[in-house]
């Protein structure tokens, strides 16, 4: 059987970064920094002392994950970096590329010992981000990119030269084309509308209704593969009466509902939930994020602690005893031994140098030009967003105050507030992500407003899909639709939490979305 | 924030024992959030005491009000105020004010010299005030959020909160 579609462990947080990669600039200076000589000290990703302080606790602190030890960790093989080609949408792929594909020698694009400037290790970096780690269909598949049906369906978006820019072709052996998943890039690339490439962005690749599609559809993938797979993703068995465990055990037309439910730009990623989806996050500014993942599971206290983000996420978290439950252990019990696993992310590792090259690659990425200038009408706007005391945690110059908030039904253990930076009151969003999740801390991260003018949808869970739609005040009626992410049932609800501003006239409420649109 | 007092002088019959409730609220603040002046006030001030312009050496005051009355116009953020990063009101319900002097500056200015305090953090306070012809009490000082731990140091909220106070006092005997 091969192996089943798996819309998940990319994500790659760690991949986080960047903005139009041809609109990114580089003062002149700086340019000239990272043309220097540049001998990198790399930390040590699996520090047992950093990584022990790398996560805060769940809401549930008993399950808290326990990762894989050192050992087990180093004895991984590293995965070697093969070059990659484009995949073009059928119909738009140049005459004679895939004969072309099959005359290509495999070749190895990543050699630390040729890095000698910054600028070379941000370059390799993006290599790595766009670098699958997945070959064997893990979330679509060879004939899923070549079959015009499936786009439709999925309405995969396109660039303006017909490339469908989530997945891969790799060339691991001549003659023998891959369709590659699971690069960082998967999850963290937008296609704008007129096919404007934003890499690092809020992605927006409609993978989850792309597994949908594949449940119904690939004969390969029966529903007890189904079911599994949909488990070791999400099942999260010390939360008490677990939704995303009875999911896991529905028909798989049932999980198929669910999968096709999550609009683009959410994203159902391990050890999150396609009931409480997250949206996907913009990784463009992510170096001044001092907490990652929406909640704040992770912290980023330096350029180590990405390097720890991006290698759980890539996809050792599989592997972790969550309150002795381990999602992709044997008989979620124990460990394979190292290198062993059938698990996409959890049979290798990435390098400490590929880690280190594509953090800093995230830490790269610049913000597209915005195309919103400042008017009277922003003016105002400004002036609102200061007046309703936006500013408190949408601070600037960040547009965040790195704090997290507690979710509605979380108590704030008296050692976090040392610990950790919690603005203690919640803003009554949906509480299922952090409270039901394996990812759950029981808070929501303060988001950073900056270019939120080319993101969407909104809120943690991508309810609402544009600025508009969070000011309108009619997502407070029982009977309202959402614009984002509604559920598999799709049936109408309010969509509560974060109402401020909600009670402006309505010019002022365009003014604080014309302002927003200018960071 | 928010911090203030009280007073209950205000309330006061000069001379003689009061005990009196306002019925406006008692208190006003103002911080500075990202330039912009937040105002915000607080309500349900209990004072007891006695003042005397003519025996000030006599005179004491203590008055209370209660941390759950704190407006701002943002009911999230007054309902995040009452948090353990603020006031931890949970913990400590009141701000409270101990009169330990009493001076007269002439001209119908006094100057009180107040124990505040807030979050079981105790600092003195020397509260100008006048009193017109009118009865009418007014009020004012600042204090540093920080030095009663309310908040944290922040890029955009001001360390300093201007209290004032304006009252009618109630008709002498």
């Amino acid at each position: 059987m091969k192996q089943p579609t798996l819309w998940a462990a990319y994500g790659l947080p760690a991949a986080l970064l960047v903005g139009l990669a041809a609109a990114t600039t580089k003062s002149s200076g700086e340019g000239a920094r990272l043309a220097l000589p540049y001998t990198p000290t790399i930390p040590r990703t699996w520090d047992s002392t950093a990584l022990a302080a790398a996560e805060l606790p769940l809401a549930t602190p008993s399950a808290s994950p326990r990762h894989v030890p050192a050992a087990y960790y180093y004895g991984l093989p590293e995965r070697v970096a093969y070059k990659n080609y484009p995949v073009y949408a059928p119909g738009r792929e140049p005459k004679g590329y895939w004969q072309w594909l099959e005359k290509q020698e495999p070749q190895v694009v990543f050699d630390p010992a040729k890095l000698h400037t910054e600028a070379d290790w941000i370059k390799a970096g993006e290599l790595l981000f766009d670098m699958p780690i997945d070959v064997d269909g893990a979330v679509i598949t060879l004939d899923n990119v070549r079959d015009p049906a499936f786009y439709a369906a999925v309405k995969v978006p396109l660039t303006k030269d017909g490339i469908m820019p989530y997945a891969r072709y790799v060339v691991k052996e001549k003659g023998k084309v891959l369709l590659g998943n699971l690069s960082c890039g998967m999850c963290h690339t937008r296609v704008e509308q007129g096919g404007v490439v934003l890499k690092g962005a809020q992605g927006n690749f409609p993978g989850d209704p792309a597994t949908a599609w594949n449940i119904r559809h690939d004969p390969n993938f029966p529903e007890p593969a189904v079911q599994y797979v949909t488990g070791v993703l999400f099942d999260a068995p010390f939360v008490p009466n677990d939704p995303n465990s009875q999911l896991s055990r529905q028909p798989k037309e049932k999980i198929a509902q669910a999968f096709e439910s999550l609009p683009p730009g959410t994203n159902g990623r391990q050890g999150t939930s396609i009931l409480f989806p997250p949206s996907v996050p913009d990784l463009i500014g992510v170096q001044q994020r001092t907490y990652l993942d929406h909640g704040g599971l992770a912290r980023h206290r330096s350029i180590g602690d990405m390097m720890r983000y991006i290698a759980i996420n890539q996809a050792l978290d599989f592997m972790a005893s969550y309150d002795a439950y381990i999602p992709a252990g044997k008989a979620h019990k124990t460990l394979p031994p190292p290198g062993k696993s059938a698990f996409v992310g959890t049979f290798d590792r990435y390098s400490e140098a590929q880690l280190f090259a594509l953090a800093k690659y995230v830490y790269s990425l610049r913000p597209p030009t915005n195309p919103h200038q400042p008017t009277a009408q922003t003016k105002r706007g400004g002036q609102l967003f200061v007046e309703q005391g936006c500013v408190s945690c949408h601070t600037p110059p960040l547009y965040t105050n790195n704090m997290l908030t507690p979710a509605d039904g979380f108590e704030v253990p008296e050692e976090h507030r040392q610990k950790y930076d919690v603005f203690e009151i919640s803003i009554g969003t949906d509480p299922g992500y952090t409270l039901q999740t394996r990812r759950g801390t029981g808070y929501y991260k303060v988001p950073s407003l900056r270019g939120v003018w080319y993101r969407g949808p909104f809120l943690h869970d991508g309810s609402l899909a544009t600025l508009e739609d969070m000011l309108d005040p009619r997502r407070l009626d029982a009977g309202y639709v959402p614009t984002g992410f509604r559920g598999a049932s799709g049936a109408p609800h309010a969509v509560r939490g974060h109402e401020f501003g909600l009670a402006l006239p309505a010019p002022d409420r365009a003014a604080l979305v014309a302002f927003l649109k200018i960071l | 924030m928010p911090l203030l007092l009280l007073w209950s002088w205000l309330l006061t019959q000069l001379g003689g024992q009061f005990t009196q409730q306002p019925a406006e609220p008692a208190v006003r603040f103002e911080i500075v959030n990202a330039g912009f002046t937040v105002q915000g006030t607080l309500g349900g001030l209990q004072a007891m005491g006695q003042f005397d312009p003519a025996q000030l050496a006599q005179a004491h005051i203590r008055a209370t009000v209660p941390v759950s009355t704190i407006q701002t116009g943002i009911s999230l953020r007054d309902k995040h105020l009452q948090k353990p990063d603020y006031f931890d009101a949970a913990q400590f319900p009141v701000l409270s004010m101990q009169s330990t002097a009493f001076r007269s500056l002439g001209g119908g200015q006094y100057e009180g010299t107040f124990t505040l305090t807030i979050k079981g953090i105790s600092h003195e306070v020397r509260v100008p005030f006048t009193v017109s012809a009118a009865r009418e009490l007014q009020g004012s000082f600042h204090l540093n959020r920080l030095d009663y731990g309310i908040g944290k140091s922040s890029l955009v909220l001001a360390n300093d909160v201007a209290v004032s106070l304006r009252t009618k006092l109630a008709e002498g005997p």
